[in-house]
């Protein structure tokens, strides 16, 4: 039995020794010259290669897709890392954009103000709960740079406020709706005068002007800016806009609410006014002659 | 089962060759990865000679078709080379990692040459023409030495150096191959071991 399984597996292995001699012979022979054997060899193998054919596509192409798919990935990575670095510049660049603006209109507010200007940043605030409202913002110039209590402090959009302390290299700005500030204004489009008082909420940035004659035919929206006079602050300094008019039936004034032309929770660069520049007419403030309603 | 996964693993082998050769071009010095397969089979005496030459035949039929080569050639060679190694009682795994890196590395510049051989025997030589730097270089070297007017003395060089990288390349792969399929031979048979202990 064993003699015959080895004979067995001799001329298997013989058979298989020859039939790829044979199948050689006729896949390299000049097609012009294969014999019917040759041919039918070459067509048997036909379908295994074929087989053979399929099955190295499918790996092939399952390999390929793993490749492909390890490729998107370390790509998606890459395109993640090079989005956030976009992102980041995209934000300084916006930033840069918006304190550029602002130094613009700085620049701007310099020249149309005139005097001896110096240029400050906030380096603090003082939060006032619940509302987040801010009460008081200290820059960072001070004694040494001949800043004293009282100044005028400007920004592009308007009229801060005026420093109330100062130390060595910093100092402190009453804001113009706190409750112990007053400034003299004049309502643009009608040249009616008031003194206009912060309210000092905690709720809204808000002041009243006062002193207002009840002839005065105010609108809302009516911008709000300085007179000059008093030799407290330079004229033309936009303060803000009129939000609400309250007439009674009865008494000499009226009351308007305005609204403070400065974001002072984005406060970031203001002017101190040093020196010079503080008008005493508001003939140069009212670009329209006074229209008064009779 | 276990052949089926034999000669799986012959086709991955192959076609994971194939795609590092992209990344890494490694010619003239490019393996054989299925010569140590079926030298494995040579080797082991757990294999019949029926089933060894057969699946020689199988690993060198997806050989030929994998790699384009003229169908028959690459399974003749392994059906060949099972045969001899299986005569011969190498015992490549007794011997260690150099043993198994030199006598493959023979191995493989035989069989190489066998397979050069056998297609000069069928086909015209200018087949056959190797183009390559290295060898390009040595058979200039000889034409130098020899003369122009002795071509086929750079031709021959031109083959011994193709012969000796190929070799030197599946040699030097070969514990690597050898690893391979001794872990999906041993495999195979666990399994089917537990598989026959849980019936």
């Amino acid at each position: 039995m064993s003699q015959l399984k080895r004979i067995r597996e001799i001329a298997i292995a013989s058979v298989l020794l020859v039939i790829p001699f044979f199948v050689l012979n006729a896949s390299l022979r000049d097609p012009s010259r294969q014999s019917w054997l040759d041919q039918q060899i070459l067509y048997t193998l036909s379908w295994v290669q074929s087989g053979g054919t399929s099955a190295a596509r499918v790996f092939s192409d399952f390999v390929d897709d793993y490749v492909y798919l390890v490729e998107v990935r370390e790509e998606n990575e890459r395109l993640e890392a090079r989005v956030a670095r976009l992102e980041a510049e995209r934000h300084q660049l916006l930033d840069e954009g918006l304190e550029n603006r602002r130094l613009r209109s700085l620049l701007q507010l310099r020249e149309r103000v005139g005097g001896e200007l110096i240029a400050a940043e906030v380096v603090s605030r003082d939060i006032a709960p619940p509302f987040f409202r801010v009460t008081r913002v200290e820059l960072d110039r001070g004694a040494r740079d001949r800043v004293r209590a009282g100044m005028p402090v400007l920004s592009g959009q308007g009229l801060v406020g005026l420093v109330q302390r100062t130390s060595g290299r910093s100092c402190e700005v009453q804001l113009v709706v706190d409750r112990r500030t007053a400034v003299d204004v004049i309502v643009q489009r009608t040249g009616a005068r008031g003194m206009l008082r912060g309210t000092g909420e905690d709720e809204r940035y808000m002041a009243r002007i006062q002193y207002l004659g009840r002839e005065d035919a105010l609108r809302v929206g009516d911008l709000v800016h300085t007179s000059g006079l008093g030799q407290r602050f330079p004229p033309s300094i936009l303060v803000g806009r009129v939000t609400r008019i309250v007439r009674e039936d009865f008494g000499l004034y009226q009351e308007v609410e305005v609204s403070p032309a400065v974001d002072f929770s984005r406060l970031e660069e203001v002017l101190i006014l040093t020196e010079g520049a503080l008008g005493d007419t508001i003939a140069d403030v009212a670009e329209e002659p006074p229209a008064r309603e009779p | 089962m276990k052949n089926v996964f034999f000669v799986l693993l012959a086709l991955a082998l192959l076609l994971v060759q194939s795609s590092l050769s992209v990344i890494l071009p490694l010619h003239p010095f490019v393996p054989s990865v299925l010569l140590p397969m079926v030298l494995y089979l040579g080797v082991t005496p757990d294999v019949s000679l029926g089933r060894g030459a057969a699946l020689a035949f199988a690993v060198g039929l997806v050989g030929d078709e994998v790699t384009g080569a003229p169908l028959g050639l690459g399974t003749f060679i392994f059906v060949a080379a099972f045969l001899l190694t299986r005569v011969a009682g190498l015992r490549l795994f007794l011997r260690g990692v150099p043993f198994q890196i030199v006598a493959t590395t023979g191995i493989a510049i035989i069989a190489h040459g066998a397979m050069l051989a056998l297609c000069a025997i069928f086909e015209p030589p200018e087949a056959f023409a190797l183009v390559m730097p290295p060898a390009g270089v040595l058979g200039a070297i000889a034409s130098w030495i020899w003369g122009e007017d002795e071509p086929l003395v750079g031709r021959a060089v031109d083959v011994a150096t193709v012969l000796v990288a190929t070799g030197l390349a599946t040699g030097l792969l070969s514990p690597l191959v050898y690893a391979i399929t001794r872990r999906v031979d041993t495999f195979t048979v666990r399994t089917r071991r537990s598989a026959g202990a849980e019936a």
